[in-house]
């Protein structure tokens, strides 16, 4: 390789536009046993180094024993776990399943109640209407009693109240008095 | 994937995820208890990885994750990590034997004092030699990201390189 390619090699290479065959031809060019001209002699240990440094291997034999030993000792992925896991993973679609069912059950039941009270008030409750007007009359005539006996009740309250007014007006004159 | 087909398809990337491991957390044991923690963690979600078209892309961010959970546990016990491989730097850096040239060794150094995204970047780039795209999807970072980091880290240590090869620095 001629020193203008390795100028415009290395140049593309600073710039970090070259390629990864054209970083490996460098590369390869600084590990060959050819003369480096002068201008390239500090530059040729970098990619020196990177072509050792690629090639240290200190993970021994030891090591890979130790890991397949290891490796060996981890738990299997059996086909019972998967299955179980599976299971699983089916049981509780099962479940939410069954949840929106009984959901979308009690809802609708909801509605039909709501429903049934509208389809009475349709219905008639008497055959004539000579029956349902003696029926409500008796209907009103029991809540007016029951109001009268209720305004009774109130009556004797407000006595009371009305007492209970005058006792404080007689206490607010005598406390004037004994000021005075 | 039976252990066969595993120890000849994914068992041979423990020495990239090795050399990435130990640019990240600096100290051969617990790169070594990533790598190994990351190819069990492979193993264990072997069946998953026909979904990943790269699976030493997969593999790396899977230690990525896993090196960087030790790193914050590192910085959270206040260890100066530095200081801590520069102790062990005798066994840990392969530039340090008496054959390794002095510069190889400030290289590694220089490398290893970059942000820890630029060296990140440099590592899979110039030394293990991914993709734009693959080092993206590794790091999480979108291309241009990856380009600028990658530029920004191979300025610094051409710069550290001339002023070594200029001054003996």
């Amino acid at each position: 390789m001629d020193s203008k390619r390795i100028d415009l090699l290395l140049e593309r290479y600073w710039n970090c536009v070259s390629t990864q065959e054209e970083e490996a031809e460098i590369k390869a060019y600084f590990n060959s046993k050819v003369e480096i001209p002068a201008h390239l002699k500090s530059t040729a240990p970098l990619f020196q180094y990177f072509t050792k440094e690629g090639e240290v291997k200190m993970l021994d034999k030891a090591f890979d024993h130790d890991l397949i030993e290891k490796l060996k000792q981890q738990p299997k992925k059996g086909k019972e776990r998967t299955l179980g896991q599976s299971f699983q993973n089916y049981m509780k679609v099962a479940a939410v399943i069954a949840l929106v069912i009984a959901t979308s059950f009690v809802f609708r039941m909801e509605i039909w109640q709501d429903d049934k009270p509208e389809l009475f008030l349709v219905e008639d409750t008497f055959k004539t209407p000579e029956e349902a007007y003696a029926e409500t009359k008796r209907a009103l005539m029991l809540i007016a009693s029951k109001m009268n006996h209720g305004k009774r009740e109130v009556k004797k309250i407000s006595i009371l109240s009305k007492a209970e007014s005058k006792i404080k007006g007689n206490r607010d004159k005598n406390s004037t008095a004994t000021l005075n | 994937m039976s252990l066969e087909a595993f120890k000849t398809r994914v068992l041979p990337v423990k020495d990239k995820l090795f050399r990435y491991t130990l640019r990240i957390l600096k100290n051969e044991d617990e790169a070594k208890d990533v790598v190994q923690e990351t190819l069990i963690k492979v193993w264990n979600k072997r069946d998953e990885m026909h979904a990943y078209e790269n699976m030493e892309a997969w593999c790396i961010r899977v230690a990525r994750n896993l090196a960087l959970d030790k790193l914050k546990s590192k910085h959270n016990k206040s260890v100066d990590i530095d200081n801590a491989y520069n102790l062990q730097s005798s066994t840990q850096s392969p530039y340090s034997s008496a054959e390794q040239s002095d510069t190889m060794s400030s290289i590694h150094h220089f490398i290893n004092k970059l942000p820890n995204l630029q060296k990140q970047v440099i590592q899979l780039r110039d030394i293990d030699g991914f993709s734009y795209q693959e080092i993206s999807d590794i790091l999480k970072q979108n291309l241009n990201s990856v380009k600028v980091n990658l530029f920004r880290a191979r300025k610094q240590v051409r710069e550290q390189l001339i002023q070594v090869n200029a001054y003996g620095l």
